[in-house]
């Protein structure tokens, strides 16, 4: 009994924060989006969930939310699983520090990271300037102010979490499993793809879900390197909440995004649990 | 001379930067159906040897051949040898007729014969019934058998066992021995196991290989190991021993602090130094071939045995006696061992 | 005991009357720069028993957030804000009417300045501009219409989707001979012309860094700033005010409903609404004043508003009927012109 109390104790200041940080606001959120004004939380109606659901602009914007979604969690995976690969079975004494390595963009705002892929891919940028200058091409190549522009810094600044999602998701690879599956007549090609890509599958997974997730959510990076063009739910929400002053339709935009992918995030994870066990 | 099935000749292993061989000019051959165990402290080199049979270790120099046939350069998947990892790496992401199904696939083997090969395995290793379990709902040692009945189901031509019992409890590990050694008896396959552990070593294997340091220091059945010993090395670390130095004054025969005259068994020159190893266990009370008088300087009863440290001149041995009702030696005790010629072993020239 | 002989001492030194306190929130930057030295200050000279705090504000959003956060409560007396933002707070009952009796100045003010029954009143309209790169564009833009010209594409940078939009709209719409209130389809139709030519949209970190830097010839942005880079930037940044004319972004002055000091902040509110501050600060800061009595030099007219031709052009809005479809207008841009460019 009294350790139950003791626990409990402990729980408050965690739950507490939570509720200052997390469930407040929520709640205020989804006050706000049923609210009649569209700053002040008066009476209640479900215009704005009617007026986003009904705009084809709107689903338009959630659909290009899921595309971009998608392509960067499949192309930060497919970048982040061989270093991660590498990381999990290197035994060199460099281990801690490439690890280090590889995670180290983190310690840099997303922000500034944008930037600098703006610096990278501009008109004037340093691949167009190194194109120009060997005269392989005339004119710039557009690199940025687009959806390729957002999506490429998009799985630079996530991959990071890719990589850090699946070392810890590689826990029952071993090399000695890589081994038994050799000794018992495996090349290293099947090896791979009846031993190690099994294996890794969660880690994996975890990994396309944290990038995915992250990237539905992002809108600086998306504002900044689409140059305006990509507009995704987190620039809508963004703009109808400091443009156009309509908090209430950015709460019910908010909480139909919520609502959408955490029931994503739910099936995926049950899907998941079933593949570990 | 029997045929010899593996052969291992002047085989090193140098990992880059370390300044002393793992593995230094160790030679070996098997005969078919023969189970060799490598014995020795950690660090000695024997799994070192193991994976570099298996083809997971490249060797600095030196040939492995199997059949007569140089297997280095193989890659490890072709070489067809089973190997049992002391912590059985089994596949967690199937079931147990799949994890030994696995070599059969890889060999392009029919899934009708598949499965009839598969469960005759699980009936070798007494897991019929227990095909579909996943790996984690398999104790210690049903995981231990799954892992057998995989490396022997593919036929291998030899059978590598990486201290294959370290794992279990005590009472399972005698269990596994015994059945470990009856299932390579019915199947008939050549194996090598590494083991630190003695007792299996000698009840396992038909000849054991003694290592230390990187180098082999002696191979022989478990009775040459053990009552014939060549090197002090192998002398003490497999059983105990007390050592003794003399001078051969006739054939057969040293004199020795402490003893006077000691016969024992070895070649040795008249009026050389020599050293001389008896097992506590092998002195008895009374007069033998050998004996000699001394006084009791410290007794420990232990049930079955009664140990005891005898000094005689400036020498002091210890004797295990088994221990019996009637009147035993005490501290202080003036009392008479002896010893049989053939017990006392003649190990190498005195230092 | 010492602390409060010296408040009484201080008390009875600044007339016998208490200190008041006016705390001003508005626009952070050179505006709040210049709006400390040309308008707070002389203010506070002229008044010694009146202090006044200004609290700078990320954007007009931001200051809207917070009064409607502390409606009940309010620690601001005085806000500054963008004229369409000041109609939103004005919506949810967030300023306290002014009249001439207690504020003579708004006399002076037009009345398109006197909004929601003088609730807010405008003080400075900031012209929207063509900025450009002095260094890459040898031949300035001197129309709108330049926008559209092939020789710059990819070349333009238009933040359109927020208040620079809503005033290109009404510009766009009457040079193609329209009237805003009727239909803003030609505006739709011309920055559809010039629209292959942006670059972004959404230029970072903003509209006159992008022309500083070379990374675009032209620019859609404000002209008080960009006189400002003019002159601190080495006049990299050139600053075109079409023959058309322009419309300003207007800010507001506001008494917040239920201010801890009204009689002190409607002192500051008349001071700031006065032709002496307007003019100085229009002449320090290039944003045109409101106030009707305020004579610009001509040089001064000249920066804010460009030549004889644009300032006859110049423009005012409707504040209070465009509030109505302001988010309406940044919707069709964003549809219909960025989504398609």
């Amino acid at each position: 009994m009294r350790d139950r109390g003791l626990v409990l104790a402990l729980l408050i200041p965690g739950l507490l924060a939570m509720l200052a940080t997390f469930i407040l606001p929520m709640a205020w959120l989804l006050r706000a989006s049923f609210s009649t004004s569209t700053m002040v939380q008066v009476g209640f109606t479900l215009d704005h969930y009617r007026a986003a659901l009904v705009d084809p602009f709107y689903w338009k914007v959630a659909l290009n939310t899921l595309t971009l979604g998608l392509t960067v969690a499949g192309v930060a995976v497919v970048l982040a699983y061989p270093i991660a690969l590498f990381l999990a079975r290197t035994t060199s004494r460099w281990r801690g520090v490439l690890t280090a390595l590889a995670v180290a963009p983190l310690l840099t705002s997303a922000v500034v990271r944008t930037y600098g892929w703006m610096v990278i891919l501009g008109d004037r940028g340093v691949i167009n300037g190194t194109l120009q200058s060997l005269s392989i091409i005339e004119t710039p190549l557009r690199l940025s102010n687009n959806s390729f522009g957002a999506t490429v810094a998009l799985v630079e600044i996530l991959m990071p979490y890719a990589i850090l999602a699946m070392l810890a998701g590689f826990g029952r690879l071993s090399v000695q499993l890589e081994e038994a599956a050799a000794m018992l007549g495996a090349n290293p090609l099947r090896v791979f793809w009846r031993i190690v890509l099994p294996l890794s599958l969660p880690g994996v997974l975890t990994g396309a879900l944290l990038v995915f997730v992250l990237a539905i959510s992002s809108f600086v990076t998306p504002r900044l390197m689409g140059g305006g063009r990509v507009f995704v739910l987190g620039t809508e929400v963004f703009s109808e909440a400091t443009v156009t002053l309509n908090w209430s339709l950015a709460a019910a935009l908010s909480v139909m995004l919520l609502v959408l992918f955490s029931s994503v995030i739910v099936i995926y994870q049950r899907a998941l649990r079933r593949l570990e066990a | 001379m029997t045929e010899r099935h593996v052969s291992v000749e002047n085989l090193v292993k140098t990992y880059p930067g370390a300044a002393k061989p793992s593995v230094d000019d160790v030679s070996f051959s098997l005969p078919r159906g023969e189970m060799l165990a490598l014995l020795g402290p950690s660090g000695c080199g024997k799994t070192t040897i193991l994976r570099m049979i298996a083809g997971l270790v490249e060797p600095t120099s030196g040939s492995i051949r199997l059949n007569g046939r140089e297997v280095s350069g193989i890659p490890v998947y072709k070489r067809n040898m089973g190997m049992v990892f002391q912590a059985y790496a089994l596949f967690p992401h199937m079931t147990v007729a799949e994890n030994i199904a696995f070599g059969l696939e890889m060999r392009g083997i029919a899934k009708a014969d598949r499965a009839a090969k598969v469960a005759r395995a699980l009936d070798l290793v007494k897991l019929s019934g227990l095909g579909d379990r996943r790996i984690t709902q398999l104790s210690g040692g049903q995981q231990q058998r799954c892992a057998i009945a995989r490396s022997l189901v593919i036929e291998p031509e030899l059978l590598l066992l990486d201290e294959p019992l370290s794992n279990l409890d005590a009472k399972l590990r005698d269990e596994m021995r015994d059945e470990i050694r009856e299932i390579q008896g019915r199947t008939g396959v050549t194996a090598i196991f590494v083991t630190h552990d003695q007792d299996e070593a000698l009840s396992m294997a038909d000849r054991l290989a003694v290592m230390s340091a990187g180098r082999l220091e002696q191979i022989g059945t478990p009775r040459q190991i053990f009552d014939r010993p060549e090197t002090e090395f192998v002398a003490s670390f497999i059983g105990a021993g007390n050592f003794l130095n003399g001078r051969v004054t006739a054939a057969g025969e040293a004199a020795v602090d402490g003893f006077g005259a000691l016969r024992f068994v070895g070649d040795a020159a008249v009026g050389q130094d020599v050293r001389l190893m008896v097992r506590p266990h092998r002195l008895v009370m009374g007069g033998a071939a050998n004996s000699f008088t001394g006084t009791v300087e410290h007794i420990v009863y232990r049930g079955q045995i009664l140990t005891m440290t005898v000094r005689a001149g400036e020498t002091r041995l210890q004797a295990d006696l088994h221990t019996h009702a009637g009147a035993l030696p005490e501290k202080g005790q003036t009392v008479t061992l002896g010893v049989a010629p053939e017990d006392v072993t003649f190990i190498g020239r005195a230092a | 005991m010492k602390a409060i002989t010296l408040t009484l001492a201080a008390l009875l030194a600044s007339g016998g009357a208490y200190a008041q306190e006016v705390n001003v929130i508005g626009f952070s930057g050179v505006f709040a720069d210049n709006y400390q030295k040309f308008i707070i200050e002389p203010f506070e000279a002229a008044n010694p028993g009146i202090t006044v705090n200004y609290q700078p504000s990320k954007n007009s959003a931001e200051t809207l957030a917070l009064l409607t956060r502390q409606a009940a409560n309010p620690t601001i007396d005085v806000a500054l804000l963008d004229i369409a933002v000041a109609i939103k707070a004005n919506e949810a009952g967030l300023f306290s009417q002014l009249d001439e009796a207690g504020v003579p100045n708004i006399a002076q003010a037009p009345d398109w300045a006197r909004v929601d029954e003088d609730r807010s009143v405008a003080f400075s309209q900031d012209n929207l501009a063509i900025l450009y790169n002095t260094e890459t564009v040898t031949e300035p833009p001197t129309s709108w219409n330049d926008l559209a010209d092939p020789k710059y594409k990819g070349r333009i940078a238009a933040k359109l989707g927020d208040t620079r939009g809503v005033i290109l709209i009404p510009i766009l719409t009457k040079m193609a001979g329209g009237n805003y209130k009727d239909s803003i389809e030609p505006a739709i139709e011309a920055m559809n012309a010039f629209g292959p030519n942006v670059l972004t949209w959404e230029p970072a970190p903003d509209c006159y860094a992008v022309v500083q830097s070379g990374e675009v010839d032209l620019s859609i942005c404000w002209n008080g700033r960009a006189q400002y880079l003019h002159d601190t930037q080495g006049g990299t940044i050139g600053v075109a005010a079409p023959v058309e004319g322009s419309i300003g972004q207007t800010s507001a002055i506001s008494l917040v409903e239920g201010s801890p000091d009204a009689e002190a902040a409607k002192k500051f509110i008349d001071y700031a609404l006065g032709a002496e501050a307007q003019g100085t600060f229009a002449e320090k800061s290039f944003y045109g004043p409101v106030n009707t009595t305020v004579e610009l030099a001509p040089e001064v007219a000249q920066r804010i508003y460009g030549g004889p031709e644009a300032q006859a052009a110049q423009m005012t809005l409707d504040w209070q009927w465009v509030s109505g479809v302001y988010s309406q207008w940044i919707q069709r841009i964003n549809r219909e012109v960025i989504a398609f460019n």
